[in-house]
Protein backbone atom coordinates (compact mmCIF):
# COMPACT_ATOMS: atom_id res chain seq x y z
CA UNK A 1 0.00 0.00 0.00
CA UNK A 2 2.60 2.49 1.14
CA UNK A 3 4.89 1.38 -1.66
CA UNK A 4 2.38 2.38 -4.30
CA UNK A 5 1.88 5.79 -2.73
CA UNK A 6 5.61 6.21 -2.55
CA UNK A 7 6.30 5.12 -6.10
CA UNK A 8 4.14 8.07 -7.06
CA UNK A 9 7.09 10.09 -5.78
CA UNK A 10 10.10 8.22 -7.14
CA UNK A 11 12.25 11.30 -6.87
CA UNK A 12 11.21 13.80 -4.28
CA UNK A 13 12.41 16.68 -2.12
CA UNK A 14 15.96 15.89 -3.13
CA UNK A 15 16.11 14.54 -6.67
CA UNK A 16 19.12 13.41 -8.63
CA UNK A 17 18.96 12.09 -12.17
CA UNK A 18 16.49 12.58 -15.04
CA UNK A 19 13.45 11.22 -13.15
CA UNK A 20 10.30 12.90 -11.96
CA UNK A 21 7.03 11.86 -10.41
CA UNK A 22 3.80 13.24 -9.11
CA UNK A 23 0.81 12.40 -6.98
CA UNK A 24 -2.62 14.03 -7.13
CA UNK A 25 -5.34 13.74 -4.52
CA UNK A 26 -8.28 15.02 -6.59
CA UNK A 27 -10.88 14.38 -3.90
CA UNK A 28 -9.24 16.74 -1.43
CA UNK A 29 -10.54 20.26 -1.06
CA UNK A 30 -8.61 21.97 -2.50
CA UNK A 31 -7.05 19.17 -4.59
CA UNK A 32 -3.54 18.26 -3.47
CA UNK A 33 -0.89 17.87 -6.15
CA UNK A 34 2.70 16.95 -5.31
CA UNK A 35 5.36 17.11 -8.02
CA UNK A 36 8.69 15.68 -6.98
CA UNK A 37 10.87 18.11 -8.89
CA UNK A 38 9.04 21.12 -7.46
CA UNK A 39 9.54 20.25 -3.81
CA UNK A 40 11.98 22.27 -1.74
CA UNK A 41 14.77 20.41 0.03
CA UNK A 42 13.62 19.38 3.48
CA UNK A 43 9.97 20.09 2.68
CA UNK A 44 7.54 17.84 4.51
CA UNK A 45 4.62 16.66 2.38
CA UNK A 46 1.45 16.27 4.43
CA UNK A 47 -0.83 13.68 2.86
CA UNK A 48 -4.34 12.65 3.95
CA UNK A 49 -4.80 9.60 6.16
CA UNK A 50 -6.97 8.02 3.50
CA UNK A 51 -7.64 8.83 -0.09
CA UNK A 52 -7.29 8.01 -3.73
CA UNK A 53 -4.05 9.15 -5.31
CA UNK A 54 -3.35 9.38 -9.04
CA UNK A 55 0.37 8.78 -9.42
CA UNK A 56 2.85 9.11 -12.26
CA UNK A 57 6.54 8.30 -12.60
CA UNK A 58 8.82 8.87 -15.58
CA UNK A 59 12.43 9.01 -16.68
CA UNK A 60 13.57 11.46 -19.37
CA UNK A 61 15.96 9.44 -21.55
CA UNK A 62 17.61 11.05 -24.60
CA UNK A 63 17.30 9.50 -27.05
CA UNK A 64 14.24 7.49 -25.94
CA UNK A 65 14.94 3.75 -25.91
CA UNK A 66 13.94 1.92 -29.09
CA UNK A 67 14.96 -1.51 -27.90
CA UNK A 68 14.03 -3.31 -24.74
CA UNK A 69 16.40 -2.63 -21.86
CA UNK A 70 16.50 -3.77 -18.26
CA UNK A 71 15.36 -1.50 -15.45
CA UNK A 72 15.00 -1.98 -11.73
CA UNK A 73 14.45 0.00 -8.59
CA UNK A 74 13.21 0.09 -5.07
CA UNK A 75 11.51 2.19 -2.46
CA UNK A 76 12.79 2.23 1.11
CA UNK A 77 11.64 3.79 4.35
CA UNK A 78 14.18 5.17 6.79
CA UNK A 79 13.85 3.75 10.29
CA UNK A 80 15.89 4.31 13.47
CA UNK A 81 19.41 3.03 14.05
CA UNK A 82 20.55 0.24 13.94
CA UNK A 83 18.12 -0.95 11.22
CA UNK A 84 18.61 2.04 8.90
CA UNK A 85 16.18 1.34 6.06
CA UNK A 86 13.36 -1.05 5.27
CA UNK A 87 12.47 -1.92 1.68
CA UNK A 88 8.76 -1.47 1.05
CA UNK A 89 8.68 -1.87 -2.73
CA UNK A 90 10.81 -3.07 -5.61
CA UNK A 91 10.58 -3.49 -9.37
CA UNK A 92 12.62 -5.26 -12.03
CA UNK A 93 11.54 -5.39 -15.65
CA UNK A 94 12.58 -5.29 -19.29
CA UNK A 95 11.03 -3.05 -21.94
CA UNK A 96 11.04 0.28 -23.75
CA UNK A 97 8.69 2.10 -21.40
CA UNK A 98 9.99 5.28 -19.77
CA UNK A 99 7.06 5.99 -17.51
CA UNK A 100 4.16 4.56 -15.59
CA UNK A 101 1.00 5.83 -13.98
CA UNK A 102 -2.04 4.64 -12.11
CA UNK A 103 -4.37 5.28 -9.21
CA UNK A 104 -4.30 3.81 -5.77
CA UNK A 105 -6.75 3.91 -2.91
CA UNK A 106 -5.29 3.67 0.58
CA UNK A 107 -6.30 4.06 4.22
CA UNK A 108 -3.96 4.43 7.16
CA UNK A 109 -5.07 4.09 10.82
CA UNK A 110 -5.33 7.36 12.74
CA UNK A 111 -2.65 6.09 15.14
CA UNK A 112 -0.10 6.85 12.42
CA UNK A 113 -1.15 10.47 11.94
CA UNK A 114 1.54 13.02 12.62
CA UNK A 115 4.44 10.61 12.14
CA UNK A 116 7.17 11.91 9.84
CA UNK A 117 8.58 9.22 7.59
CA UNK A 118 11.43 9.72 5.14
CA UNK A 119 11.15 7.66 1.99
CA UNK A 120 13.91 6.94 -0.54
CA UNK A 121 13.32 5.95 -4.14
CA UNK A 122 16.02 4.60 -6.46
CA UNK A 123 15.92 3.56 -10.12
CA UNK A 124 18.54 1.77 -12.22
CA UNK A 125 18.69 1.73 -16.03
CA UNK A 126 20.29 -1.11 -17.95
CA UNK A 127 20.40 -3.64 -15.16
CA UNK A 128 18.11 -5.89 -13.22
CA UNK A 129 20.53 -5.79 -10.32
CA UNK A 130 20.15 -3.00 -7.81
CA UNK A 131 23.84 -2.45 -7.34
CA UNK A 132 26.16 0.49 -7.79
CA UNK A 133 24.99 4.07 -8.20
CA UNK A 134 21.35 4.38 -9.30
CA UNK A 135 20.41 6.32 -12.43
CA UNK A 136 17.90 8.28 -10.40
CA UNK A 137 17.37 8.69 -6.71
CA UNK A 138 15.37 10.92 -4.47
CA UNK A 139 13.89 11.21 -1.04
CA UNK A 140 10.92 12.89 0.54
CA UNK A 141 9.61 13.26 4.07
CA UNK A 142 5.94 12.39 4.36
CA UNK A 143 3.61 13.19 7.23
CA UNK A 144 0.10 11.86 7.64
CA UNK A 145 -2.43 14.60 8.38
CA UNK A 146 -4.08 14.88 11.78
CA UNK A 147 -3.20 14.85 15.46
CA UNK A 148 -2.06 11.59 16.95
CA UNK A 149 -3.84 10.57 20.20
CA UNK A 150 -0.84 8.41 21.08
CA UNK A 151 1.17 11.59 21.61
CA UNK A 152 -0.95 12.67 24.57
CA UNK A 153 -0.96 9.19 26.15
CA UNK A 154 2.79 8.79 25.70
CA UNK A 155 3.32 12.29 27.08
CA UNK A 156 1.42 11.39 30.25
CA UNK A 157 3.35 8.13 30.60
CA UNK A 158 6.60 10.09 30.15
CA UNK A 159 5.72 12.34 33.09
CA UNK A 160 4.80 9.32 35.24
CA UNK A 161 8.04 7.56 34.33
CA UNK A 162 10.10 10.64 35.18
CA UNK A 163 8.28 10.80 38.54
CA UNK A 164 9.08 7.12 39.10
CA UNK A 165 12.72 7.75 38.27
CA UNK A 166 12.81 10.66 40.70
CA UNK A 167 11.48 8.48 43.51
CA UNK A 168 13.91 5.68 42.68
CA UNK A 169 17.05 7.81 42.70
CA UNK A 170 16.41 8.96 46.28
CA UNK A 171 18.43 7.18 48.95
CA UNK A 172 16.74 4.09 50.35
CA UNK A 173 17.10 2.81 53.87
CA UNK A 174 15.55 3.49 57.27
CA UNK A 175 15.13 7.17 56.59
CA UNK A 176 13.91 6.69 53.05
CA UNK A 177 10.39 6.22 51.79
CA UNK A 178 8.82 9.09 53.70
CA UNK A 179 7.91 7.01 56.74
CA UNK A 180 9.80 5.71 59.71
CA UNK A 181 7.21 3.14 60.67
CA UNK B 1 31.06 3.90 56.07
CA UNK B 2 28.63 2.35 53.63
CA UNK B 3 27.79 4.58 50.71
CA UNK B 4 24.11 5.37 50.50
CA UNK B 5 22.34 4.99 47.20
CA UNK B 6 18.86 4.84 45.73
CA UNK B 7 17.23 1.99 43.85
CA UNK B 8 19.38 1.67 40.71
CA UNK B 9 17.45 -1.14 39.02
CA UNK B 10 14.07 0.54 39.55
CA UNK B 11 15.53 3.86 38.46
CA UNK B 12 16.97 2.27 35.31
CA UNK B 13 13.59 0.76 34.41
CA UNK B 14 11.75 4.04 34.94
CA UNK B 15 14.50 5.93 33.11
CA UNK B 16 14.23 3.60 30.14
CA UNK B 17 10.45 3.98 30.09
CA UNK B 18 10.73 7.76 30.37
CA UNK B 19 13.05 7.85 27.37
CA UNK B 20 10.90 5.42 25.39
CA UNK B 21 7.63 7.27 26.00
CA UNK B 22 9.41 10.58 25.44
CA UNK B 23 10.62 9.39 22.05
CA UNK B 24 7.12 8.15 21.15
CA UNK B 25 5.70 11.54 22.17
CA UNK B 26 8.17 13.38 19.94
CA UNK B 27 7.43 10.98 17.07
CA UNK B 28 3.67 11.25 17.43
CA UNK B 29 3.73 15.04 17.39
CA UNK B 30 6.06 15.04 14.39
CA UNK B 31 8.87 16.78 16.27
CA UNK B 32 11.40 14.22 15.09
CA UNK B 33 11.27 11.97 12.01
CA UNK B 34 11.10 8.21 12.32
CA UNK B 35 14.77 7.76 11.36
CA UNK B 36 15.99 10.16 14.06
CA UNK B 37 18.73 8.70 16.30
CA UNK B 38 16.81 10.10 19.28
CA UNK B 39 14.33 7.23 18.88
CA UNK B 40 17.08 4.81 19.87
CA UNK B 41 19.17 7.07 22.06
CA UNK B 42 16.53 8.52 24.40
CA UNK B 43 15.58 5.21 26.10
CA UNK B 44 19.25 4.24 26.49
CA UNK B 45 20.12 7.72 27.76
CA UNK B 46 17.22 7.59 30.23
CA UNK B 47 18.33 4.20 31.48
CA UNK B 48 21.98 5.18 31.95
CA UNK B 49 21.18 8.58 33.46
CA UNK B 50 18.64 7.27 35.96
CA UNK B 51 20.88 4.34 36.93
CA UNK B 52 23.84 6.68 37.42
CA UNK B 53 21.84 9.14 39.48
CA UNK B 54 20.47 6.34 41.66
CA UNK B 55 24.01 5.07 42.33
CA UNK B 56 25.26 8.57 43.04
CA UNK B 57 22.09 9.62 44.91
CA UNK B 58 22.79 13.35 44.87
CA UNK B 59 19.29 14.14 46.10
CA UNK B 60 19.80 12.29 49.38
CA UNK B 61 17.02 10.63 51.34
CA UNK B 62 13.44 11.58 51.99
CA UNK B 63 12.95 13.68 55.09
CA UNK B 64 11.48 11.54 57.83
CA UNK B 65 8.27 13.04 59.21
CA UNK B 66 8.09 13.39 63.02
CA UNK B 67 6.98 10.23 64.79
CA UNK B 68 3.52 9.97 66.35
CA UNK B 69 4.81 10.38 69.90
CA UNK B 70 6.83 13.43 68.91
CA UNK B 71 3.75 14.88 67.24
CA UNK B 72 1.67 14.38 70.39
CA UNK B 73 4.32 16.10 72.53
CA UNK B 74 4.43 18.97 70.11
CA UNK B 75 0.62 19.27 70.20
CA UNK B 76 0.55 19.38 74.03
Amino acid sequence: MLAVVLTALPAAATVSGPCDGSGTWANESPPLEVVASQLAEGEVVVIPLEGNVAWTGAIDLKPPPTEARSTSGNVKVKVPFPVGTVEVGTWSTTGTSTGNSGTYEYEFPSLLSGFKVTVIGQHWEGTLEQAGSPTCSGEVTLSLAGTNPIGFIAGGLTVLSIAGSYLAIRVKGPSAGGSST
Amino acid sequence: MKKQRGRPVMAAVFGFLAGLFGAITLLAFGTIPLESPFVTLLPILGLVLAFGLAMWAPLGAWKTPPSTSESRQADS
